[in-house]
Order: structure tokens, then C-alpha cells, then sequence
């Protein structure tokens, strides 16, 4: 009887440190695993930021005066010009693609953006685009790129 | 009577940490894989970045001596006076002959933007007109093969 409690109690005692070590150790495993999703999820961001500025750039390259264009091409809009400065805001998704806007539809929820890029056109010698992606939530700035384009006189 | 005489088949003591020996070494090799994983997706990106930013930040600058180049091209200046100008802007090859200006802008140690205009004098418009006859990315590295790994000869 002796020799039978004293066998469940080892086992026991055992069971707990297990228990307790595996806790620690799978904690810490769970944080790694947590640090790795995060900078996936970082790096993802990043390179499809980058991927939309550079289709961008693309119709930037295309019709470099045609801001009416470039903005209809990503559901964009126009900002007022301001002196020397002209802005169209894209909204963009989770996924970093452009929201599309439902005006006038008011059973369909418009998305709200997680992301928007900011495309300032500035004219100096040659045309100066300045494009920015921020975070929406946190204000911060993911992407940004400078692209001078310049569009032969008389053309 | 006979289930008195079986004997119940209990775990022993130490396989529990047997176990969990085994169950952690997986989770930690799991969990080094793939934030090792995640560090080698992240350091790429951050190269194509940085790439990115290289290649516009010479393209931005070979834009800006197009600019340059037209403004000259249209300035009303002489014939001799715009070549003459155009010649000293920095980097810039000009062949007159054949009404073609060249130049090259650095992307990083390996890569140069190489950039060809043509031009010709437009009677109609009575300006220069050009276009780009070369936008393109040039490898002027040497490559050296990597024969360190003991591949395969076969004799013939």
C-alpha cells in the first residue's frame, strides 16, 4: 500500500513540473511564433505598398498631366489645389487595393480604408511626384517614393 | 474474480517528460523555422526596396537632365551654342553627326540606367524635336562563376 502511494505521488510531482515546464517553454515558443506572424504581416504590407506605388508610377509615366485619369484608375479623388500643389487621395484596403467609393447605394456598406496614399504632384523645372502610403490607424508612414517626370515642352 | 486477478496498466513515471521533451522539441523547431523564415522574407523585401529606391532615384535624375535638354534644345539658342551647352552638363555624350545624346546614371555598384535620345530638326515645327531610343537598366559588373562546389565533369 505504502510502496503504491508513494509511486502515484512521484508520478504526480512529475506531472506537475511537466506541466509547469512545458507552460514556460510553450509561452515562450508562442511568443516567437507571434513575432514571426507579426514581421510576415509587416513584410506583406510592405511589398504590396510598394507594388501599388509602382502602378502608380505607371500611369504617371503614362499620362504624366492627366490627374483625372490617374485618380479614376484607383477610385482616387482630386484635392483642391493648393499654390503650387496638386493631391489626389487613394483609399486603400487591408490588402492594400484600391476601396471603391458606392455613392448613391446605401445598401451596400462602404469599406473603410486601413490604408491611403497620398500622390502630391508639385511643378518645378520638371513635374515632382511625391507619393506616400500611411497606416490609416496608427498615422504612419509605410511607403514613400519620389518620381520626377518630365514631359517634353511643346508636347 | 477475474478482474481482481488482472493488474491495472498504468503510465510509468518519466513518460509524461518523455513526452513533453518530444512535444517542445517541435514546438521550438517549428517556432525557430519559421521566424527564421519570416526574418529571410523581410530581409528580401527590404532588398527590393531598397532597389526600388535606387533605380527611381537614378531614373529621377536622368528625367532631370532630359528636362535640361529640352530646355536647351528649345531655347532659341545657335546650333553651336545649344551643343555647346548641352555638352557640358555632366555625364553627357553627344554625337551631333548622328543626332544622338547619351548618358548613364548609377543605380548601385553593379547596375547604371543607360539613356540614348535621339534628336532631329523638326522643319514643320521649326524646333528639335526627340524621343528616347534607350531607357534600360546595364549590368557592368563582372561575373564571376561560383566553381567551388564539385560538380559533375563528365570525360568526354
Amino acid at each position: 500500500m505504502n510502496i503504491k502511494n508513494s509511486k502515484s505521488s512521484l508520478f504526480l510531482m512529475e506531472l506537475i513540473i511537466v506541466i509547469m515546464f512545458f507552460a514556460l517553454a510553450s509561452g515562450s515558443c508562442i511568443q516567437l511564433f507571434a513575432k514571426a506572424h507579426q514581421l510576415t504581416e509587416a513584410t506583406t504590407v510592405k511589398q504590396q505598398a510598394m507594388m501599388i506605388t509602382d502602378s502608380v508610377i505607371a500611369c504617371i509615366k503614362q499620362r504624366p498631366n492627366d490627374l483625372e485619369w490617374i485618380a479614376s484608375r484607383f477610385y482616387g479623388e482630386i484635392l483642391e489645389k493648393e499654390f503650387m500643389e496638386e493631391k489626389v487621395i487613394i483609399s486603400l484596403d487591408d490588402s492594400l487595393n484600391p476601396v471603391e467609393k458606392n455613392i448613391g447605394n446605401k445598401n451596400q456598406k462602404s469599406k473603410t480604408p486601413s490604408y491611403q496614399l497620398t500622390m502630391t504632384k508639385t511643378n518645378t523645372k520638371a513635374e515632382n511626384y511625391k507619393i506616400e502610403i500611411i497606416d490609416c490607424k496608427t498615422k504612419q508612414l509605410i511607403y514613400q517614393q519620389d518620381i520626377v517626370c518630365h514631359q517634353a515642352i511643346g508636347k | 474474480m477475474e478482474q481482481r486477478g488482472k493488474s491495472k496498466k498504468s503510465l510509468g513515471v518519466g513518460t509524461a517528460s518523455i513526452l513533453m521533451i518530444f512535444v517542445l522539441l517541435t514546438l521550438v523547431t517549428f517556432a525557430v523555422l519559421s521566424l527564421s523564415s519570416a526574418k529571410a522574407d523581410s530581409r528580401l523585401s527590404e532588398k527590393t526596396v531598397q532597389h526600388a529606391k535606387q533605380y527611381y532615384e537614378a531614373e529621377n535624375k536622368a528625367e532631370l537632365k532630359i528636362a535640361q535638354i529640352d530646355s536647351l534644345l528649345n531655347s532659341g539658342f545657335s546650333e553651336s551654342n545649344i551643343f555647346e551647352q548641352i555638352q557640358k552638363i555632366d555625364g553627357i555624350e553627344i554625337d551631333v553627326a548622328n543626332g544622338i545624346i547619351q548618358y548613364g546614371e548609377r543605380i548601385n555598384k553593379k547596375q547604371f540606367l543607360n539613356v540614348v535620345i535621339r534628336f532631329k530638326w523638326d522643319e514643320v515645327k521649326q524646333k528639335y524635336d526627340y524621343e528616347k531610343a534607350k531607357w534600360e537598366t546595364v549590368v557592368d559588373a563582372s561575373w564571376n562563376a561560383n566553381d567551388k562546389l564539385p560538380v559533375f565533369q563528365p570525360e568526354n
